[in-house]
């Protein structure tokens, strides 16, 4: 195992979103707060889901967003770059693991999600009394999530050819998901058909775990969102390890 | 022992045959030139060389480590230079190399003399806090040098290490490379300026169509292709003497420098004969000359 690689690459990682940190990580906070201010503060205050505030209600759904987006955007556009800039080559070369690779990539995903999570945490606590229900299952989905994404962002990157080719995951998939996932409202409020529906989108049992994580309230059994949060995470993180091993689209 | 060997290498790229089963060895310390016209396959066997590039067929060894077995081991004996600049766009120079030398496994308190020394080897000392793309290219040439270098590899891989840089600084550079061949260090040199091959190889190898056609030393290939000749003119007609490499034609006589070079027998020859010599003519040949007439189709 060559560790000093893996973490020099895990800080490369971190380096490189230090250098876009306007771009990375403030607007995330930023857009946090303004959904918080206008969805929480004047639509939703007069409104509760269950026994919470609409206000409170809305906290873990917009952490669980970013913490999904930050880890898609982070592996997705890192390996790409680094495939469009040939500047791959110098890790491809190196005596570095297929997965010391994906394991470098995916730490820079986990701590950019991270910081990401806890820095929009921080900023909700001057508005919203939270107290986390289980600090255990706080970072336990908070990983497993941002496992699960930087291999989907690891496996686009390798799939593209443009940059164009990033974004379609993020357009047509991930933020419709989202939005139908739970970030605003409990799938309890949908008619019955739409309630079912949602059973079969992975990112409402990452929002609805993470709910319950922070509020201690879930619309499912957290047990159910365990099993497909660890099993996506599992399933995902051998597929990105087989296609480095392959070399697919790294190697000719 | 081999710092390199290649055996049978076989490399497709869908619809075509880039490597054609191609065997050579590198002796460790050689000074080693692969030439070859573009699209010939040179590139190609250093990807494989270096993990680049996946080979269907064949086996290659740097000092005796398989490069697919032991990828991990085999890849620490290698430095590489590749064609084209490939900097990590987040970092400062000195960066380029302290993280080049951390993926190697070294920690940056180690590396740092060796950073230190590199930077102003290649007269990069008062940049290192400055980004790649505000160098010249005559400074991304050497950074590119002294990257491959910083984790002190036992082979240097150099794809067109002089490409697209003035004559003063390529000079300074087949100094450097000479230098640190005659200390140890094994090169692999690609080249189009074959003059550079021709000066700094002691070995030559030419592949074209991916297969190799020459592999010798240079002054073997030099000796045995040389097309160079000395061309005499004389008052008379000589009669002819058997010898190798002298073609007697009516009053003109063509000593060819490849093989024994047999002027001085051919003068003997004319002055026994009493036959005066009018004019004599020296044509040189080139390894340029002779890598042109090999590959060409």
């Amino acid at each position: 195992m060559n560790w000093v690689g893996l973490w020099t690459i895990i800080k490369r990682e971190n380096l490189r979103t230090i250098k876009v940190i306007n771009q990375v990580i403030w607007p995330p906070i930023i857009s946090s707060l303004l959904y918080i201010l206008i969805f929480g503060f004047s639509l939703g205050k007069n409104f509760q889901v269950g026994d919470v505030s609409y206000l409170a209600f809305l906290v873990p759904g917009l952490i669980m967003m970013n913490i999904i987006m930050s880890s898609y955007e982070e592996s997705s556009s890192s390996l790409f770059l680094g495939k469009f800039i040939n500047y791959i080559q110098e890790l491809l070369v190196a005596p570095l693991s297929y997965l010391e690779l994906v394991i470098g990539f995916l730490f820079g995903s986990i701590i950019r999600s991270f910081v990401i999570a806890n820095l929009i945490l921080i900023v909700f606590m001057f508005f919203v009394d939270i107290n986390i229900h289980s600090i255990w299952l706080y970072l336990f989905f908070m990983i497993f999530v941002s496992i699960f994404f930087a291999c989907v962002g690891l496996i686009v990157a390798l799939w593209a050819d443009k940059f164009d080719n990033l974004a379609i995951l993020n357009t047509f998939f991930i933020t419709p998901l989202l939005f139908f996932g739970g970030v605003f409202h409990s799938i309890i409020l949908l008619p019955e058909f739409f309630q079912k529906l949602s059973l079969f989108n992975p990112l409402f049992y990452m929002i609805d775990g993470f709910r319950y994580s922070i509020l201690g309230t879930s619309d499912l059994s957290i047990i159910y969102s365990i099993i497909v949060v660890v099993a996506l995470a599992v399933v995902s993180f051998m597929f990105t390890a087989y296609l480095f091993k392959k070399g697919y689209k790294l190697k000719t | 022992m081999k710092a390199i060997s290649i055996k049978n290498l076989y490399k497709s790229y869908p619809g075509v045959d880039a490597i054609k089963g191609i065997s050579f060895d590198i002796e460790e310390g050689d000074f080693f030139g692969f030439l070859g016209p573009n699209g010939a396959g040179k590139t190609t066997t250093i990807n494989c060389i270096i993990g680049l590039a996946q080979f269907s067929q064949g086996n290659i060894e740097v000092f005796g480590k398989d490069v697919k077995k032991d990828y991990m081991e085999a890849r620490k004996f290698i430095g590489t230079s590749p064609q084209e600049y490939n900097f990590d766009p987040y970092l400062s120079i000195a960066d380029v190399l302290i993280y080049q030398a951390g993926y190697y496994g070294i920690k940056k308190k180690d590396v740092m003399p060796k950073v230190e020394e590199l930077l102003k080897q290649f007269k990069l000392d008062g940049k290192s806090e400055v980004d790649f793309r505000k160098l010249s290219g005559g400074m991304k040439r050497r950074l590119t040098l002294a990257r491959s270098l910083v984790h002190d590899p036992k082979v240097l891989i150099l794809d067109e290490p002089t490409a697209g840089v003035d004559v003063e600084l390529r000079i300074e550079l087949h100094n450097y490379l000479k230098k640190i061949n005659k200390d140890g260090k094994t090169i692999l040199l690609t080249s189009h300026y074959i003059d550079e091959v021709e000066k700094l190889c002691d070995t030559i190898c030419i592949i074209n169509e991916g297969k190799i056609i020459a592999n010798e030393k240079t002054k073997n290939l030099l000796d045995r292709l040389d097309d160079g000749h000395t061309e005499i003119i004389t008052d008379k007609v000589s009669k002819k003497i058997d010898l190798d490499c002298v073609e007697f034609n009516k009053n003109k006589i063509l000593v060819w420098n490849r093989g024994k070079h047999h002027l001085k027998e051919v003068f003997a020859h004319l002055q026994k004969q009493n036959i005066k010599v009018i004019d004599i003519k020296t044509v040189k040949d080139s390894l340029q000359n002779i890598f042109l007439r090999l590959t060409k189709k």
